[in-house]
């Protein structure tokens, strides 16, 4: 019982670094998947830090033709970051849907699971074609089956009610967790041309851009600023370029320094719990000095009567350090299972929290295994 | 042949703050291999206090002590470990056996110390425990024994290096006659065998199995007798 105190320090101190270092893994490799969904080389641009806009500011789609034309290679896909809301009725069946519009070759650098029919292609966005293509989840809601390629769905577009032909129907398979962070939302998602979806005339605001994979992300984002800037006769300064990229580092840091704090409460309660090994074996020293002045009389020298102590600290604390790694992972077993994200745990962490623990005890026990070995004999054995 | 034993002048005096108390004084006295002594004498006369000093437990203040020949004065606490180890067997009246620790693995300390290997080690434990009447009660505990078998138990423990000396220091004080008289038994044995036995008693019966006789009074040897000497 007293020494289950003793191990406490430990325990919770070995439990919180086990259980920052998975939460650290596991929130690494969520943010990875999360990343991977939104597209590593992805970025965004948009008319920022102007007072009085011009309508030239916006980006036209002869704009996005000459962007295109001039930086071919480097960048792999360029549409206009746009989205539009429309409810949409079958029969009974009401759904709520977001039109994300697209130019073609979006599938081609964002992975679109197609079940049935086929993507919004190139044809589609060149004669505005008045085509859709469903998340499965709309499919099934508005005609009680996946399968609803053929189908005429009537939206809101630009005010305009428009007739749309279902050419496909895809699953979203973005990783819970995003899905988890962004909530509950009520839209279901599909994809439309955006040459249909705006007047040829219309100024976008922003620009969904995914750059080459062998491309400096933000250099090539800087020379499309550049570029644009001079275009439109403003300075770099009024047109902002966001990447991913940045923003995951951002978050990575803010993850890193979470842990540093937390690693640094962990650290304390390791030395709480050193101190209160330290504590425990000073106490067992001086209960046993008979014990310890017998051993001697019998033949025991300085360093086995050190070892004995040594060795006992050391397991006392090993075994805190075990029970530790134990209620760590199953802390971050339970608060992982609580909001769906998957853990990690390294192997190498449990070894080097268990390892580390037996330092501790071999670190705080050394003073009183020093105490006891030094113990004169014939004191020891009239000890009381 | 050196003399096994060999004390000169040998003073001890213990200091407690500005208290002083000469618990030896000037002791001179020679043993030979093989001998059977009993130490008496009144008590705080300084009988155990020798014992200790024999034993390599404690220090003298000053003179000159010589086991085998060595000078434990001038030897180092791992040194006298060692000595105590291979030459000398305590037989405490407080049993001092280790806790919460089998007698079986109390008869292997020495033996562990003396880095003697675990088959051999277990072996020779039975064996010394058939040999004190133990050998059905090696998993037990100190505490579940009597206080005639945890004697015996130190016995064993004591003999488990083959050390040509036992010091008992009232070995029969804590225990009933008929124990007392099986104790003895065992060390009259064992000196049959050629080991030298030393032990402080107060009590004459106990003192009869012994070969000489050395009676102290406040630090000093006042008597020191041959067999028949003194026993009335
Ligand atoms: N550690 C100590 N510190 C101070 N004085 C001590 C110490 N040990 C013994 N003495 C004193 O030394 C004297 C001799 O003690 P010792 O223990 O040798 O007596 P003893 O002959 O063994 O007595 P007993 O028959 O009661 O065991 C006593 O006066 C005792 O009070
Ligand atoms: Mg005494």
């Amino acid at each position: 019982m007293r020494s289950l105190l003793t191990m406490l320090g430990i325990i919770i101190g070995i439990s919180s670094v086990i259980a920052i270092v998975s939460i650290g893994d596991s929130m690494k490799g969520v943010m990875d998947d999360i990343y991977k969904d939104i597209g590593k080389n992805r970025a965004y641009m948009y008319v920022y830090n102007i007072e009085e806009f011009r309508s030239t500011d916006f980006f036209f789609m002869d704009d996005l033709e000459v962007v295109k034309e001039r930086f071919g290679d480097k960048i792999t896909y360029l549409g206009p970051s746009e989205s539009l809301r429309s409810d949409v009725s079958v029969k009974k069946n009401t759904v709520k849907l977001n039109m994300i519009c697209v130019d073609s070759g979006f599938d081609k650098v964002q992975h679109v699971k197609m079940l049935y029919g086929r993507m919004i292609n190139k044809s589609d966005v060149d004669r505005k074609s008045k085509v859709i293509v469903l998340e499965q989840k709309a499919a099934l809601q508005l005609f009680n089956r996946e399968n609803a390629t053929g189908e005429v769905i009537r939206v809101k577009i630009n005010n305009y009610m428009e007739d749309l032909l279902i050419v496909g129907v895809y699953k979203n398979e973005e990783s819970p967790v995003l899905s988890l962070l962004q909530g509950q939302s009520p839209y279901e998602e599909s994809y439309v041309p955006y040459t249909m979806a705006f007047p040829s005339n219309y100024g976008f605001y922003g620009l969904d851009i995914f750059i080459a994979e062998n491309q400096p992300v933000s250099d090539v984002g800087n020379e499309i600023v550049s570029y644009i800037a001079k275009l439109k006769n403003r300075s770099n300064e009024n047109y902002m370029f966001y990447t991913v990229e940045e923003d995951q580092e951002t978050l990575n840091g803010i993850v890193g320094g979470m842990s540093i704090a937390v690693a640094c409460i962990a650290a304390i309660s390791l030395l709480v719990g050193g101190i209160g090994i330290m504590n425990i074996m000073l106490v067992s020293v001086t209960e046993r000095t008979r014990e310890i002045g017998i051993k001697k009389s019998l033949g025991a020298r300085t360093k086995d009567v050190l070892f004995q102590f040594l060795i006992e600290s050391a397991t006392l604390s090993a075994i805190g350090g075990v029970v530790g790694t134990m209620s760590g992972i199953g802390l971050v077993m339970l608060g992982g299972s609580i909001i769906s994200l998957p853990i990690v745990v390294n192997p190498i962490s449990i070894i080097i929290a268990v390892a580390f623990s037996m330092i501790i005890g071999v670190f705080f026990g050394y003073y009183p295994a020093k105490k006891a070995a030094k113990a004169d004999p014939i004191n020891a054995l009239r000890y009381e | 042949m050196s003399k096994m034993i060999s004390i000169k002048n040998l003073n001890k005096i213990y200091k407690n703050g500005s208290v002083e108390v000469h618990a030896l004084k000037d002791v001179n006295l020679e043993i030979e291999h093989g001998e059977f002594i009993a130490i008496m004498g009144q008590s705080g006369s300084g009988k155990s206090t020798l014992m200790n000093i024999i034993g390599c437990l404690d220090r003298p203040t000053s003179g000159e002590y010589l086991l085998d020949g060595i000078d434990i004065s001038k030897q180092e606490q791992d040194d006298l470990s060692l000595i105590r180890n291979k030459k000398i067997g305590f037989v405490f009246q407080a049993f001092n056996l280790i806790p919460r620790t089998n007698i079986l693995r109390n008869v292997e300390l020495p033996m562990i110390y003396a880095k003697v290997k675990s088959s051999k080690r277990k072996q020779r434990s039975m064996e010394l425990l058939e040999k004190v009447g133990l050998g059905d009660r090696v998993n037990h505990l100190p505490n579940e024994l009597s206080g005639g078998q945890k004697q015996r138990v130190a016995i064993a423990r004591a003999l488990a290096n083959t050390p040509p000396i036992i010091l008992a220091d009232e070995p029969t004080g804590n225990l009933d006659t008929q124990s007392s008289e099986d104790i003895m038994e065992i060390f009259k044995s064992l000196n049959n065998d050629g080991t030298s036995v030393i032990l402080v008693t107060h009590e004459p019966e106990i003192a009869r199995f012994a070969d000489r006789v050395i009676v102290f009074r406040d630090g000093a040897i006042i008597e020191d007798s041959q067999k028949e000497g003194v026993l009335k």
